[in-house]
């Protein structure tokens, strides 16, 4: 009998550890938060929903690989649980929007770790794979970010904004372009597709099928300016920055070609409105 | 929709040039002669030091830069070092043979040394130094081949924590006193700044390296009026118009780019846009570098610039400017169009052709005479985490007309400054290169080489130095344009002397020397072969014959 009461004092503490940290979680103090949940599943380590509430905490204060310890610790002492299922499926989001916020705040390493642990838990999820790929890039590790979108489209290989993800890395090799031929013959009407699929091979053929599909689809027109003679490449440069009028290189390129045409005037607005727009970033 | 998500998606990445087409650098091809660069023993064994031992900062890497100038008047051109513990003075003992005078030479031991630049600031015939630091530069007087810190004397700041790199006397108000302008790097403090992998301007392709350049505050370029007195005057605040954007300043180069015989300035800038100084020929200068086209790279983008050469390239009367960057970008050629305006043409020139250099020290040398002007870089990456391929061969470009051929030459080093002198009296320029971790060493090309002629203009009316004055040599009915200046390369000072191809011809059939103060001198026919020494107002006063 005085055992069970000392076992009811005990679980009632890690419940009000819990549900400290659960508040705690709700305005924002991840710290403060931690402490409350790690000492809930210390107190109580049998109970999956204190290992879910721990694994947010967890994540929210940078301990990425901890985080999924413990929500896989949930799994294992409830397995089958839909709530756990549940938990489990959310904290994945979880992981991705946190990393997004990290990406936002140009933080790529710390998002790194936080995808790093993602993919392994969730290996499954395009997403994931698909943001590891954009940390990677954005810490100039153009190699490995291939890689990781790679992984993403060989997850969804019929979601066309992973694709997307390759744009600036291309020419990426014999299985990238593997996979983007694949992805415009698939989807013939894709000017995406096309589009990429003439970077990764460099021809301007391709670049001109895109513009053809898609009158739209700017990058194209951009790429394409590179492969024609001067009048059409301006007639395409003024027709990107009509379709988009923030993007600043096509301008310098304007100014480009209208100071070889000799005029000047429009050169030197192309240049300041680049100079504006991009302060060469 | 689509279109949107990947225009989302290049706002995000936001780092590169947008979308590519694939092609790597390249543009036209030319068969050049044969040439080599060829290393040449000069004794210069001085121990040279710079960093502290470790990568720790950026201001590790940035090296030193190197003057070659005649200090002693005996007309051999000898080599000062901004060296990271105290300057390196070499005496030429005639023959390209040196021998280190730094001991009693006047220069103090001082740690981080970076640039160096010449002038005769007080006209007394005896060529001044600035040496630029880490900390506050130093004004040093020549006083009959010794030198003297007179930094204090100058008015000019004695303390702080500025990172001045390049530096160039001008005289940019036309007083016939030389001027200074200094560029400024970052805005660093040794003592606060973050370790390598600190922060996300502390990794490159994901290893830890120093922090830097972006992550630091910028800095801007400072102007000091040479009042007359012995005294500088720091007109920067004043003088120094739309400098308000970030600059990451290095290599400095004056010239008149608008012909109108006030001198302009350049600046190359690391990480941020360029800086071109219009003189406004009423005491101030303006930067104008966007609206004439020669601030960013050949996509707009911000380039890693480092060393800058102004120079009639296409032989037009006008002068260009030439740019070492980073690595993944290629050297930059700005055309001279007139009138404030310039079009990229590192492409259509064959300059575009090398990406693989991180580029720093660039000297002029018409190597093969034939009247164009070829061009010498000093390569050498910034991280040391790269061990062996830190180091990287030179890069040479030989002017074929209009079309850059090009050639990596020379052992691979983690070169910095470079300079460019005629030090064995030979009539053919050496190229003196400093590195970081080994000691300078000096080159010359090798190749089948047409006649020449060398100018060295003293000034009387004008600076003494002749900074600023422009050289017109006519022969076979075509004109070559030169300039005497003050800076130059990557933190670096050239010799004041001039040199031209004639190609077969025996002789100049015209030489029109423009001066500072404006006034024009023509010098009539010059024979091949001889190294000609012009006082203002008095035309040729000797030569040496080689």
């Amino acid at each position: 009998m005085v055992m069970v009461l000392a076992l009811l004092l005990l679980q009632a503490g890690a419940e009000e550890w819990l549900a400290k940290g659960v508040e705690a979680l709700k305005a924002g103090h991840a710290q403060e938060a931690r402490i409350a949940l790690e000492e809930a599943v210390r107190q109580a380590p049998g109970q999956p929903v204190m290992w879910l509430a721990v694994a947010e905490a967890r994540l929210r204060t940078g301990a990425a690989t901890e985080a999924v310890a413990a929500m896989e610790q949930a799994g294992r002492l409830a397995p089958g649980s839909a709530m756990v299922e549940r938990g489990r499926a959310m904290f994945g989001r979880r992981m991705g929007e946190t990393a997004q916020g990290l990406l936002d705040g140009r933080r790529e390493k710390e998002a790194e770790g936080v995808l790093r642990a993602a993919v392994k838990a969730y290996p499954g999820e395009a997403e994931l794979w698909r943001l590891l790929g954009l940390a990677l890039y954005a810490q100039g590790r153009n190699g490995e970010a291939v890689g990781a979108f790679v992984q993403a489209i060989d997850r969804a290989p019929e979601e066309e904004t992973l694709y997307a993800g390759l744009e600036t890395l291309l020419p990426g090799g014999p299985e990238v372009e593997r996979r983007l031929a694949g992805y415009a013959a698939r989807h013939p009407g894709s000017a995406l597709g096309w589009y990429l699929l003439g970077l990764e091979r460099g021809d301007a053929a391709l670049f001109e099928k895109a513009w053809g599909l898609d009158g739209r689809f700017w990058p194209a027109a951009f790429a394409l300016h590179r492969e024609v003679a001067p009048g059409r490449a301006v007639a395409l440069l003024e027709r990107v920055v009509e379709l988009n009028p923030e993007y600043g290189p096509a301008y310098y390129a304007l100014a480009q070609l209208y100071a070889k045409a000799g005029e000047r005037e429009k050169a030197l607005a192309a240049r300041k409105r680049h100079h504006v727009l991009t302060g060469g970033r | 929709m689509i279109a949107w998500l990947l225009t989302g998606l290049l706002l995000f990445q936001g780092m590169g040039s947008g979308p590519r087409t694939g092609k790597r650098a390249g543009g036209p091809k030319v068969a050049a002669p044969a040439f080599a660069l060829r290393e040449v023993a000069a004794a210069l064994t001085a121990k040279h030091r710079y960093g502290d031992g470790t990568s720790r900062y950026i201001l590790s890497m940035t090296g030193n830069g190197v003057a070659a100038f005649d200090y002693d008047n005996d007309g051999a051109v000898d080599l000062l070092f901004a060296d990271g513990v105290a300057p390196v003075l070499y005496r030429n003992t005639g023959a390209g043979k040196f021998v280190d005078v730094s001991a009693g030479s006047g220069f103090a031991p001082r740690e981080w040394g970076q640039g160096v630049c010449a002038g005769d600031y007080d006209n007394d015939g005896w060529t001044d130094v600035l040496l630029t630091y880490y900390g506050a530069s130093r004004l040093y007087r020549n006083e009959g081949g010794r030198f003297r810190d007179v930094t204090a004397a100058a008015g000019m700041p004695v303390a702080g924590k500025r990172f001045s790199t390049g530096c160039a006397f001008v005289d940019y108000d036309r007083d016939g006193r030389l001027d200074l302008v200094v560029a400024n790097y970052v805005a660093f403090d040794l003592e606060r700044a973050g370790r390598p992998g600190a922060t996300k301007y502390c990794t490159w392709l994901g290893l830890e390296v120093f922090c830097g350049p972006r992550g630091f505050p910028t800095d801007r370029p400072m102007l000091y009026r040479n009042e007359g007195d012995g005294k500088f005057r720091d007109v920067t605040e004043r003088a120094l118009r739309g400098v308000e954007g970030l600059h990451y300043g290095l290599g400095v180069v004056v010239s008149d780019f608008d012909g109108d015989g006030w001198m302009d300035v350049y600046i190359a800038c690391d990480s941020t846009p360029g800086i071109l100084l219009r003189n406004n020929r009423d005491g101030t200068l303006t930067d104008v570098a966007v609206e004439a086209g020669a601030a960013y790279g050949a996509n707009g983008e911000e380039l890693g610039s480092m060393g800058v050469a102004a120079v009639d390239v296409d032989g037009d009367g006008r002068m260009d400017l030439v740019k070492t960057n980073f690595i993944d970008e290629t050297p930059s050629l700005y055309r001279n169009l007139g009138d404030w305006f310039f079009v990229d043409a590192t492409e259509e020139t064959g300059l575009g052709s090398d990406a693989t250099a991180v580029g720093w020290g660039l000297g002029v040398v018409d190597w093969d005479r034939d009247g164009r002007r070829d061009l010498v870089m000093a390569n050498g990456h910034i991280y040391p985490e790269l061990g062996a391929a830190q180091k990287q061969a030179k890069s040479l470009y030989w002017n074929g007309g209009g079309v850059f051929a090009t050639a990596r030459m020379g052992t691979p080093m983690a070169s910095r400054g470079l300079a460019v002198g005629d030090l064995d009296g030979d009539g053919v320029e050496e190229i003196v290169v400093t590195n970081l971790g080994a000691g300078p060493a000096v080159y010359r090309v090798e190749a089948k080489r047409g006649n020449g002629l060398g100018l060295r203009l003293e000034g009387t009316r004008s600076n003494r130095s002749a900074i600023g004055a422009r050289v017109r040599v006519t022969v076979g009915g075509k004109t070559m344009t030169e300039e005497v200046r003050s800076g130059g390369s990557y933190a670096s000072q050239h010799d004041f002397a001039l040199y031209f191809g004639l190609g077969a011809a025996m002789e100049a059939e015209r030489v029109e020397i423009r001066w500072p103060n404006g006034e024009t001198e023509e010098l009539g026919r010059l024979a091949a072969g001889a190294l000609y020494r012009i006082k203002e107002g008095a035309g040729v006063v000797g030569k040496r014959v080689w």
